[in-house]
């Protein structure tokens, strides 16, 4: 096997600017798409009426078709496959562990305790609180606690890590469970909407803070490829390269909890992206972070908005919960990628 | 540069791994540490390059204390070529080398050419040049083993320390990776199974057993019949490789009704 099939710097380049373009392109659809199609001409100049000092739109349906429910839902899912996405990937890194994703440390079940008990027993039963502040203070509670479990001498030793992860996580999931056997039928239905994740009750005031979270997030890590890249080869070696490794786990793990958290918050468990889509970086680009990061970040912001789009056509005009769509469509192409690759490989 | 352990302990959950150790390592030379399985050889050598931080006792890197450095500042000073590690083994060759340049980077700012050049340098003196662009994965035991050397020759250091970094290898690859430490201008301490190789070019040898350096000094000082009897539990001949000029063991059956680890 020699290297990935994108990893060498002009087609890396050549792949960056195409998954630019699917970025833009998913989203001119996913704005078209839905009970009325709208013109990506149509959606541009809906866009650009509203850039200040342009003059104002003329048909006002569209104007709030487009503003007001699509373009918002729209660009939620494009950062919230961003951030999975990404988070997946220095996850897996860091627990040296194929299967790392925001499920594996605990976050996804931590959010679920807080939702559901809004969800369930009402959000006077958590302070007052709304359902995202909840499922976000879940998320944070469960991530601490596998965090500090998994700490041995100052380290996250991976197995270790993952193990505490697994076990904080079922026993979150035993409380929600518990909490569900309490529950109406109607308040079991939003549960289950919930647990497998859904843009569509998106608006403008959940992004500024989603942005803010992933463009700096995204930033710092990054930044921090190459020393990602050291993190890699083990503890000692990434010791002998310098680096604090119990510092930098701990800045890479609370990064990481803090931006799938709020974005858990917002629209729920949404799986498979997490876990899948570095994976599908690697195949493309080969293992170095400096690559990875950024295919999972577009990847993901492509991806997303994809799964959302099936997730409302394909039995209209009642919607899909997302995280079907992700896992019924993304594991088999998925499946397809691996033995494809692993055949023209060949070793390995 | 030279390198000081005194008076260093580990212990691992209740179990004292390694005892009072003290090795001196004198710059530019080679410094091998010898000993059977679990005598504490890897425990010790983790305690030089930072990866585990002694119970008691003290590490001197050029006369400072080990753990008064940056993590940074000591990877400066001490590169490591562990053993086979299969986790990175998606990476390419090039990617693996370039993680040497680490302790030399800022956390903005691109490669600089200082960075390229002690890359390209580092994969042409270990020899593995030609595969750059392969991934670790699809490479031999051996080929792997000088790409980590070529790692840690990247990183540009005074002192490199090699955990058994002869696994794997064959004869001829075994010289041609001892003979390049030998020519480099850089202290070396490595942990060594094959005494006849530790012999052949190390300076000084310390032989470990059950977490205690038992004997040290020049090589014909310490490979003796009595030693590698006492610390192996087998009979052993000592003559001279006569191509070499150095000693050269030849051993024969277990030393009789006696347990090997003292």
């Amino acid at each position: 096997m020699r290297r990935a099939p994108f990893a060498g710097p002009q087609r890396f380049t050549g792949l960056m600017g195409a998954l630019v373009v699917g970025v833009v392109a998913v989203g001119l659809v996913s704005v078209g798409v839905g009970s009325v199609w709208i013109s990506p001409a149509e959606v541009w100049s809906v866009m650009w009426s509203h850039v200040p000092g342009a003059p104002p739109a003329t048909a006002l349906a569209t104007d709030l078709i487009v503003w007001t429910v699509r373009l918002p839902r729209t660009v939620l899912g494009i950062l919230v496959g961003a951030a999975l996405a990404v988070s997946g990937a220095v996850i897996q890194t860091v627990v040296r562990n194929p299967l790392g994703d925001p499920y594996l440390i605990g976050i996804v079940p931590g959010a679920g305790v807080g939702a559901v008990l809004v969800i369930v027993l009402g959000s006077g039963a958590v302070g007052g609180i709304s359902l995202a502040a909840a499922a976000f203070a879940g998320a944070m509670l469960a991530f601490a606690a596998t965090f500090a479990l998994g700490r041995q001498q100052g380290r996250w030793p991976p197995v270790r890590l993952v193990l505490a992860g697994v076990a904080i996580g079922y026993l979150f999931s035993a409380f929600t469970y518990f909490l569900q056997t309490l529950a109406t039928p109607t308040q079991l239905q939003r549960v289950l909407f919930w647990t497998l994740g859904s843009v569509s009750g998106a608006t403008w005031g959940d992004v500024p803070l989603l942005l803010v979270v992933v463009v700096v997030g995204t930033a710092w890590l990054t930044a921090s490829a190459r020393r990602l890249n050291g993190l890699a080869g083990g503890t000692a070696l990434a010791t002998s390269l310098g680096l604090d490794v119990g510092r930098f786990q701990l800045q890479l793990m609370a990064l990481v909890a803090l931006m799938t958290g709020a974005v858990v918050a917002v629209v729920g468990g949404i799986g498979f992206v997490g876990l899948m889509v570095p994976h599908l970086a690697r195949l493309l680009v080969g293992a170095d972070h400096r690559r990875v990061l950024p295919t999972s970040l577009l990847g993901g912001a492509i991806f997303l908005p994809l799964a959302d789009i099936a997730a409302r056509t394909v039995r209209p005009p009642t919607e899909l919960p997302i995280g079907i769509v992700t896992a019924a469509v993304g594991a088999p192409f998925f499946i397809w990628l691996l033995a494809t690759l692993g055949r023209r490989g060949g070793a390995s | 540069m030279r390198l000081h352990a005194r008076g260093v302990s580990v212990v691992l959950q209740g179990v004292g791994i390694v005892r009072s150790a003290s090795l001196v390592a004198e710059a530019g030379t080679m410094v091998g540490v010898i000993g059977p399985n679990g005598s504490g050889k890897t425990t010790l050598l983790k305690t030089l390059y930072r990866a585990l931080r002694p119970a008691d006792g003290h590490v001197d890197v050029d006369g400072e204390d080990l753990w008064t450095l940056t993590p940074r500042e000591s990877a400066r000073r001490t590169a490591v070529m562990l053993q086979d590690d299969t986790s990175e083994f998606e990476f390419t060759v090039q990617e693996t080398v370039e993680t040497g340049r680490v302790p030399h980077q800022r956390l903005l700012g691109r490669p600089t050419a200082t960075d390229q050049a002690a890359v390209t340098v580092a994969l042409e003196t270990a020899g593995v040049a030609h595969l750059a662009n392969r991934v670790l994965a699809t490479l031999s035991g051996g080929e792997r083993q000088r790409v980590f050397l070529a790692r840690a020759l990247a990183q540009h250091t005074p002192i490199v320390v090699l955990d058994e970094p002869t696994n794997h290898l064959d004869v001829s690859a075994q010289i041609d990776l001892l003979e390049l430490l030998r020519s480099l201008p850089v202290t070396v301490i490595a942990a060594l199974h094959d005494l006849n190789l530790a012999a052949a070019y190390c300076d000084v040898l310390y032989v470990m057993s059950g977490g205690r350096v038992v004997a040290h000094g020049p090589v014909d000082d310490v490979l003796t019949p009595s030693t590698i009897a006492q610390v192996y539990g087998v009979t052993a001949h000592c003559t001279t490789n006569p191509l070499t000029g150095r000693r050269a063991v030849s051993f024969g059956a277990r030393v009789p009704s006696q347990k090997a680890a003292l």
